[in-house]
């Protein structure tokens, strides 16, 4: 067994020790962190190895969100009906928007991705008769109680929530390993460092930047769904441009291009902001002193800078 | 001998400069060709609408028979038209054998395994490394090895030699020597004594059009050729 592989397994095991060695506070806090950490790691697919900077990952989020919430509540599907809703939109949205934002580079395409986020958040408030604006919808405990392969599954129950939160992040995590390591990952990151002479490889970069799109906006849709199954709530802000900004955040800080950076990531500022608005209520800027020490000392992200000096076989 | 490579009042403007204007262009196949000529001639601009990295303003282009001029560079690429960049452009993050390896997949298939490219240039020992990590001389070869992981129809050489040693010239010089009847070679070259020996013919560009064209004897001899640009040689 290689130490990469090694090194996910222990730190999938850790996590899934963690539930029986903290309180219930942290649980639901680890449980939050792990559901939007599939979310970085859908956005890292994208920002670290194919290079392509996306400030509208807000909007593939929030399709999972909705297609879930508005599944169960408006469209009478089960919970697990609602979740593959949310893969299919999911693939569907990211595909559509794709096709037309890829056409657009560099600074281009994040301008074009914010505007058709924005846009869709807009829709959002737009249809407030359905989707509550940023009241948001509730989803009852009845719907977060089902039955899946002849056992009842309980979404209310933290422990429940906890495991199938590890479960799908191990996923997603494990399949962004595979992606990357994969010939398609290398394709990826040879797009990320020179995309003309990939071309000139014989490669169809715009058929492989449109793939690294759809499977990052895939994996963000799964954790927008999880995250209303779960937490039983789509509100407005969690299509915010806010939301599109804290997955590039949570990426960098745990190191792009490396697979478990966008979970330390996720881990790391929600810790942060907890013990800061625990300290004061200018909790925002200890987390902006902490970003400023980040590109200070780790200007490739913790995971990124580590791989550099220390530990070069980090995927 | 068939044509490989042919255009036909190939041109490219940018705003109101024509950087490549009008050029008709025969290259047969199995040739050492260089092309020569002052900076700004259009020499990088001209090999690029071959590779198609631009599109040309008009003119057609004919690859192995079939009109190109309107594919895309990737499926040139699959067609067996390879392009060395003038600036060292590996994957830098990427080892030098995944680096092959994917030149090896993609192109148009069929091509020497990776090893042995890597082998031919004598960097069979790093394959491991990471690709940004060698030596300028040692990046420079591995864009040979993926060039020819490719087993390109045309092998576009644009200023190989720029910044090598002159051992590492000569090195260079023996390998597109080797390659000499496996492939054709359009060479863009600066290195005069590099394009003498391995050339069997010469293209002159000046101004976007084609000044001259012949044996290296002949161009040496060539008055308008000097006056433009061999100057004192």
């Amino acid at each position: 067994m290689s130490r990469a592989l090694g090194l996910h397994l222990a730190v999938a095991a850790a996590l899934f020790l963690a539930q029986f060695a903290v309180g219930d506070y942290a649980q639901l806090m680890l449980t939050r962190i792990m559901v939007l950490a599939i979310y970085a790691t859908g956005y890292n697919l994208l920002f670290g190895y194919t290079g392509l900077l996306s400030l509208g990952h807000a909007m593939f989020f929030a399709t999972g969100l909705y297609a879930a919430a508005l599944g169960t509540t408006r469209l009478g599907l089960s919970a697990p009906a609602a979740f593959l809703f949310a893969i299919f939109l999911g693939v569907a949205v990211s595909a559509a928007i794709g096709a037309v934002a890829l056409r657009a580079k560099g600074v281009a395409f994040m301008i074009v991705t914010l505007m058709f986020s924005q846009a869709f958040f807009l829709t959002v408030l737009y249809f407030g008769d359905y989707t509550r604006g940023d009241e948001g919808i509730v989803i009852a405990d009845t719907i977060r109680v089902f039955q899946f392969l002849g056992q009842t599954v309980d979404l209310t129950a933290p422990a429940v929530r906890y495991n199938l939160a590890l479960l799908l992040l191990a996923l997603a995590i494990g399949a962004s390993y595979a992606a990357v390591r994969s010939h398609m990952g290398h394709v990826l990151v040879a797009i990320r460092e020179n995309e003309d002479r990939t071309a000139m490889l014989g490669y169809d970069v715009a058929r492989y930047k449109l793939l690294a799109l759809v499977l990052s906006g895939t994996l963000s849709a799964l954790s927008g769904a999880t995250y209303a199954l779960m937490f039983a709530y789509a509100g407005s802000t969690l299509a915010s441009i806010q939301y599109s900004i804290h997955p590039l955040l949570w990426t960098l800080l745990g190191g792009a291009a490396t697979t478990l950076g966008p979970l330390l990531g996720t881990g790391l500022m929600f810790t942060l902001v907890d013990v800061a608005s625990g300290l004061t209520n200018a909790h925002l800027l200890v987390v902006g002193v902490a970003l400023i020490l980040l590109v200070l000392f780790f200007p490739k992200g913790i995971l990124g800078t580590l791989r550099q000096r220390w530990l070069g076989w980090l995927p | 001998m068939t044509s490989l490579l042919e255009t036909q009042g190939l041109s490219r403007r940018f705003g109101g400069l024509a950087a490549v204007a009008d050029v008709d262009f025969t290259l047969p196949a199995g040739e050492i060709r260089a092309i020569i000529g002052p900076n700004g001639a259009g020499k990088t601009t001209f090999v690029s609408l071959i590779a198609g990295r631009l599109a040309p303003s008009s003119g057609m282009i004919r690859f192995d028979g079939e009109e190109i001029t309107g594919l895309p560079a990737f499926r040139r690429a699959r067609r067996g038209i390879a392009y060395t960049f003038q600036i060292t452009s590996i994957f830098a993050n990427l080892t030098v054998g995944e680096n092959v390896m994917l030149a090896a997949r993609g192109g148009r298939g069929g091509g020497p395994p990776p090893e042995r490219c890597l082998a031919r240039v004598g960097l069979e020992a790093r394959a491991e490394q990471k690709a940004g990590t060698l030596a300028y001389g040692h990046q420079r070869l591995l864009e040979v090895a993926m060039g020819l992981a490719l087993a390109p129809r045309l092998l576009i050489l644009d200023e190989p030699t720029q910044g090598l040693s002159d051992v590492e010239i000569a090195g260079f010089a023996d390998l597109v020597r080797g390659l000499a009847g496996e492939t054709t070679i359009l060479l863009i070259e600066h290195n005069m004594q590099v394009v003498m020996e391995l050339a069997q013919r010469i293209t002159v560009m000046d101004r976007g059009a084609i000044l001259a064209e012949g044996t290296p004897a002949a161009i040496r001899a060539d008055e308008a050729v000097q006056r433009a640009y061999l100057g004192s040689v």
